[in-house]
């Protein structure tokens, strides 16, 4: 580096000049800020008359039709309460007719605000208000609010604070001004025409605020916007500084520019200064009506709530404080749904029935699911009672001629009693009487014969229904069902299911009430068809669904019986308990693992298993046209199957 | 020793009226106060007031009477004074039900409180009708005065948007 004859530090042109110009450039995408107000043709006529046009189609679908001016709702809350005059006239006409004076002492009462409305009333008012500079000054004086920018008129500035808060370029809603750029501008608009594209440091596109105009006015978040404005404040400081740097570079002059950079770098700090405090000032008071606002507001809506949930709750629908729970969040959501811009009696009573009919909505759901738990437990207190009385005046062996607990409350005497529309519950008591008297009135024993006799129905031809009631008395090769809704339920190849091949009446106890449930379902089919539905699998879905749900399986007959044959055992007169006295276990082999995969790896199975797997896997083998076969290979119980072996199961 | 007798004082209203009211009451007004501070011989003459009715000038008396004795504003306190009472527009009590009258005899009144320069009764006046004003949106003072309104169309739609929340009376 360079040292001129005096020692200072020589700085070459042109460093000087990219200095100076970087300074510039920061100082120039500032264009917009406060001692550099464009006018708002201006603007426009810059950006090339490309003034959107907001068309009323888009007003009406992105819902901007609002102007609504929070500093001004604010002051006008706070007026109209504050005065509350003692007299009240209609009509001031005699106001007008009074000399000058006596009407500008009047006026010089008013707020701005109110000045400014009076300016609004006619076009004469408009020009007598703004023609008396001093009324201006007067009122502004004995008012807390902001004094005018540098460059405003007073009524301009009133026109700026109170007036449509709406986007000076696109119109569209905007909360709060700008009181750096002394704009209105949306968010979109500011970052479109504010801030420059080719500005890429993150620092110094923040420092242009985009401060508040994309909160709603219904958020209460103004004070995030001061603490931000102060961290802007320092960031513009900080290009002051910068800018003041570049001094350093200027001692080498020697024709008065480093004075007039002086000089300029004061202004404009000055002025920089006092249009920053001014912003601060204004915005923070702006930010304080609104948050008063926002609080008035809350606290207004919540007194209108609690009067109205008053007397919704005082008034003879029944409703209760949980069917009022949350209404601030609804009335918050007819406001958009609605378009409301405030809370006022008129907006509040449009809400009134919305809220009523919510709340309506809300009580029929409580009653709803209150009914349907007292049911369940009138339920629960009759299945109770039901218990109690089998264990207490029904032997043991009779259990099975009376129906499963489940299917008691399909029965007509307790659906009378579980649905009935009163709101009182059932005692042990009631469901003991009640018991006893459907069983005084037979109606166990009617379900008894309907499920005997529906279950005889469905035995193959040439057996004849025993009248005595002991169907345990029928052979094994008679024996042999499916439940259908076991069957639709679980699917026929699932042999976990003993849903799928019963035998017995023992196993076909267990079923019964599957029967029941769908005869209950459907009155008209009482599920006790007398013709016997010989082969499940060939019955239709349809016929499966109207007919007896419990139906004699052929294929799995013709099994056992040749099982019988095997075995040595007469078909006739063999029944279920014979073979399952035998208490023996038959030894599989050859067990196909795609069909019975629970069955691989076993050494022995049941004879109800085995018969199941040959069920299972004829089923299997049919696609293949193989004959049914009986994978049993020893036994020593059944001696006469010769060359087989048996093991004995402890 | 006898506190000294008040000076009685005639005034003549427009109507014919008279009235003789203590002196002190009387300089409530500064107009009353300076007429009578000039006239230096004692007159029996009641002082003429053009420019107020009899019942008016009851009222007024009434007022004066009530705030006899408080201190009147002197001219050099007068500027900051006038300041400060235009900050509140609060009226105290006794001064709300005194001014609790039709709406002719409340303008007499103000008319009146200008015309015989009585500083506090004409803030009274003002305030009471000031306090009918603020608050109110242009379509509502436009009501209030009975004016015509002269804006275009579009430009009252704006200003109708603009206060549409606030219509909740």
């Amino acid at each position: 580096m360079e040292l001129d004859p005096k020692g200072k530090c020589i700085v070459p042109a042109d460093e000087i000049q990219r200095q100076i110009d970087a300074a510039m450039f920061t100082w120039n995408w500032r264009r917009p800020f406060p001692f550099e107000n464009l006018e708002n043709d201006e603007l426009i006529l810059e950006l090339g008359n490309r003034k959107p046009r907001i068309e009323k189609e888009y007003i009406r679908r992105y819902n901007v039709d609002t102007t609504f001016n929070v500093m001004k709702a604010a002051i006008m809350r706070t007026e109209r309460t504050k005065s509350k005059p003692q007299v009240l006239f209609r009509d001031l006409t005699l106001v007008l007719k009074m000399p000058v004076d006596i009407f500008l002492e009047i006026v010089e009462y008013l707020h701005p605000l109110d000045l400014y409305h009076l300016s609004k009333v006619c076009g004469a008012m408009d020009k007598f208000i703004k023609s008396h500079d001093a009324l201006w000054v007067t009122v502004w004086r004995l008012h807390d609010v902001p004094p005018c920018a540098p460059g405003f008129s007073f009524p301009q500035w009133a026109e700026f604070l109170f007036g449509p808060a709406i986007c000076d370029i696109c119109q569209l809603y905007v909360a709060l001004p700008d009181f750096v750029h002394l704009k209105r501008y949306c968010t979109s608009c500011m970052l479109f025409w504010c801030q420059w594209d080719e500005l890429q440091d993150p620092v110094l596109r923040s420092v242009v605020p985009a401060s508040t105009r994309q909160f709603g006015w219904v958020l209460p978040r103004p004070y995030a916007m001061v603490e931000r404005w102060g961290r802007e404040m320092q960031r513009i400081q900080a290009a002051m500084e910068q800018l003041e740097r570049v001094r350093d570079v200027l001692d080498y002059d020697e024709d008065g520019a480093q004075d007039a950079f002086v000089n300029f770098i004061t202004n404009a700090r000055e002025e920089a200064d006092a249009a920053i405090r001014h912003a601060n000032d204004c915005q923070r008071w702006a930010c304080d009506l609104y948050q008063e606002l926002v609080e008035d507001i809350n606290e207004k809506q919540l007194k209108a709530l609690a009067k109205l949930k008053h007397r919704l709750l005082a008034s003879s629908e029944g409703f209760q404080r949980s069917d009022l729970a949350g209404f601030q969040q609804e009335l918050h959501n007819l406001w958009l749904n609605y378009s409301l811009r405030a809370l006022n009696r008129r907006t509040f009573i449009r809400c009134i029935p919305h809220l009523i009919t919510t709340a309506r909505s809300r009580r029929a759901t409580r009653l709803i699911l209150e009914h349907e738990k007292l049911r369940e437990y009138r339920r629960d207190t009759l299945e109770s009672a039901y218990n109690n009385h089998l264990q207490t005046n029904v032997t043991p062996s009779l259990w099975r001629t009376y129906p499963p607990v489940e299917v008691l409350s399909f029965m007509d005497e307790c659906k009378r009693l579980i649905y009935d529309k009163s709101h009182e519950e059932v005692t042990e008591t009631q469901g003991r009487d009640v018991v006893s008297g459907m069983e005084r009135a037979g109606v166990f024993k009617e379900w008894y014969d309907n499920m005997r006799k529906g279950i005889a129905g469905t035995v193959p031809d040439g057996q004849p229904d025993d009248e005595d009631g002991d169907n345990k008395k029928m052979n094994l090769a008679t024996s042999v069902f499916s439940c259908a809704s076991c069957l639709e339920h679980y699917g026929s190849y699932d042999f976990n299911q003993t849903g799928t091949v019963m035998f017995g009446w023992d196993d076909v106890q267990n079923h019964l009430h599957c029967v029941r449930i769908h005869a209950y379902l459907r009155p008209d089919e009482t599920g006790t068809d007398q013709n016997p539905t010989s082969n499940l699998e060939s019955s239709s879905p349809t016929s499966q669904l109207t007919k007896a749900r419990i139906g004699f399986n052929q294929a799995v007959a013709d099994i056992v019986k040749r099982l019988l044959r095997r075995l040595d055992l007469p078909e006739e007169t063999t029944t279920v308990d014979d073979l399952d006295k035998l208490d023996k276990r038959l030894v599989v082999e050859n067990t196909l693992d795609c069909v019975l995969p629970h069955a691989v790896g076993r050494e022995a199975l049941t004879w109800r298993e085995s018969v199941g797997l040959s069920f299972v896997s004829s089923l299997f083998r049919s696609f293949v046209h193989h004959k049914p076969d009986i994978p049993i290979r020893s036994s020593r119980s059944f001696s006469s199957n010769k060359g087989t072996r048996m093991h004995l199961w402890t | 020793m006898a506190a000294p007798a008040t000076q009685q004082i005639k005034i003549r209203c427009n109507d014919e009226k008279e009235f003789t009211v203590d002196r002190d009451v009387l300089e409530r007004s500064v107009l009353i106060k300076n007429m009578l501070e000039d006239v230096t011989e004692q007159q029996d003459a009641p002082i003429p007031l053009p420019n107020v009715s009899g019942p008016v000038m009851a009222k007024v008396l009434e007022y004066c009477t009530h705030h006899r004795g408080e201190p009147l504003p002197s001219a050099d306190t007068e500027q900051s004074q006038d300041e400060t009472r235009k900050r509140t527009t609060d009226i105290s009590e006794w001064d709300q039900k005194f001014i609790t009258v039709d709406q002719e005899m409340l303008f007499e009144i103000i008319l009146a409180a200008n015309y015989l320069d009585i500083k506090s009764l004409l803030d009274v006046g003002c305030k009471t009708v000031a306090n009918m004003i603020k608050g109110k949106t242009p379509e509502e003072i436009r009501k209030l005065f009975n004016i015509v309104n002269d804006f275009t169309p579009e430009e009252e739609a704006q200003i109708k948007k603009e206060n549409e929340w606030a219509e909740d009376r």
